[in-house]
């Protein structure tokens, strides 16, 4: 889902970038103030890792294989703030390192993969988790990697340098997302089934669970 | 899981850990682009990709990707790892916008039914990403990452997105030779092909471990941060006065610019 740069017009790719650094400010003031020097090195620990685990291959039935996206998976384990902080790291590690994506571009890749994905992802979690953690895990990884798959199409549907027309893009992007993001809730789930059971305390709602104890 | 996806995966984490490598040695190598100083180079080349993103004309990005190349030669880029880089997005974009031949109005082709106006799209945006993709490729094979970082924090970029890429970038190595040790002992265990649905529990524990195992090593990182008293800002390597290399790249984006605006 990395647009290069070419493929989308200056003003999208300008605007997208004023509109992720407002968003990122924001999530930085939420997390406390700001990101602290004591909390930056988990945060990007955590970005190596997720960077990392995005590298193993899922199997998919026809002899294929998938890789793990992370976006709403860094949500749920973070919270918002600090996961779209965390995806916006990797994103632009991906660009400055190893020239995935773009340069002038890179502000639409990390709106698409740090902040909607995680946004969306997370919204979804909060919303279904009461009718079941595991459930609401495979709809956040699938709906939020479909999200950022839409405002991907979007940008690249206006802009002038990319000629296949805005509904063309929405569809073509959409539908495939909508698929393939199946496979992000799936490993999404899997994973999160496994981090629940091994360490319940990293849950969204273990905080307040233990405070509702006490 | 399955021997082959393993065998896959390992070969996608060589690929990345080759890449950080070659990252860290090309920009030794004595040439052009190495010699002028990172945050002269990353505004020169941020100035080139968006003069190219907004050309329509094959002509002038056919130009633009010329002097990506001719930066790649005078910086002693290998040819092979530069090309390596590029070729992949202009073909993938080629395959997207290929259609666009057939599907844009107009006069056709003498030979084919093609139209003249969309074979131009399809070379002018094919070109015009591989122009793109060159410029950030001299950039990123003549920097360290650690230099690029530094002319981030000159250009006054925030210091804590700063901090949090220098400590991603820090972790990479080791965690991608942490997942490969970790896939080499799975696979060294697994004697037979499980179905899908183990595959994918199996597959579920282990990334889960590996992600446990980040966090954990965060957590102990940012205690560690907090008992020093934080992070500070890492020492970065600076370089006070710009000299002829740093204009003569000037003049090269300025006359490119120039060039393009007059064309």
């Amino acid at each position: 889902m990395h647009i290069p740069d070419g493929y989308v017009d200056l003003s999208i790719a300008v605007f997208c970038a004023v509109l992720s650094v407002a968003v990122l400010s924001v999530a930085a003031r939420r997390v406390g103030g700001e990101v602290s020097d004591a909390r930056a090195p988990l945060l990007g620990v955590v970005a190596a890792g997720v960077f990392a685990a995005q590298m193993l291959n899922w199997p998919i039935p026809g002899g294929t294989s998938a890789h793990f996206v992370g976006g709403a998976f860094a949500a749920i384990l973070l919270g918002p703030h600090l996961g779209a902080l965390c995806l916006a790291t990797v994103v632009t590690i991906q660009a400055l390192v190893f020239g995935d994506g773009g340069l002038v571009v890179l502000g639409a890749n990390v709106f698409n993969m740090a902040i909607v994905e995680v946004y969306v992802g997370y919204a979804v979690y909060r919303l279904l988790a009461p009718y079941g953690e595991f459930r609401a895990a495979f709809a956040a990884g699938w709906l939020g990697i479909t999200a950022g798959a839409l405002t991907a199409a979007v940008q690249l549907g206006l802009s002038s340098a990319f000629e296949y027309q805005l509904l063309t893009t929405v569809a073509i992007m959409g539908v495939g997302h909508l698929v393939l993001g199946l496979v992000e809730g799936a490993i999404t789930a899997v994973v999160y089934r496994y981090l629940a059971r091994a360490r319940p305390d990293l849950r969204p709602d273990a905080v307040s669970e233990v405070a509702a104890d006490a | 899981m399955r021997t082959d996806l393993l065998d896959r995966t390992v070969a996608g984490i060589a690929t990345r850990a080759r890449w950080f490598l070659l990252a860290e040695d090309v920009p030794d190598r004595r040439g052009f682009l190495q010699a002028v100083a990172p945050s002269v180079k990353l505004l020169g080349v941020l100035a080139l990709v968006t003069v190219t993103v907004v050309q329509r004309d094959l002509s002038t990005v056919a130009a633009l990707a010329g002097v990506a190349v001719a930066l790649a030669v005078l910086s002693r880029v290998p040819a092979r790892t530069f090309f390596g880089r590029v070729t992949g997005p202009p073909t993938f974009a080629l395959v997207v916008v290929a259609p666009q031949a057939v599907l844009m109005g107009g006069p056709t082709l003498d030979w084919v039914p093609l139209s003249v106006a969309g074979v131009d799209y399809v070379a002018t945006f094919t070109v015009r990403v591989a122009a793109c993709v060159g410029f950030l490729s001299v950039l990123l094979l003549t920097t360290r990452f650690a230099d690029l970082l530094a002319a981030l924090r000159r250009l006054r970029a925030p210091t804590v997105a700063v901090s949090l890429l220098a400590i991603t970038y820090r972790y990479l190595l080791l965690f991608f030779a942490e997942l490969e040790r970790m896939v080499r002992a799975r696979r060294g265990r697994t004697l037979a092909d499980p179905n899908l649905r183990r595959t994918w529990r199996d597959s579920g524990n282990f990334v889960g471990t590996f992600l446990l195992r980040s966090l954990e090593r965060g957590e102990r990182v940012q205690r560690a941060a907090r008992a020093r008293g934080g992070t500070g800002t890492t020492p970065a390597r600076s370089r006070d006065s710009l000299g002829a290399a740093d204009a003569a790249f000037g003049l090269v984006v300025l006359a490119t610019v120039a060039g393009v605006g007059f064309a």
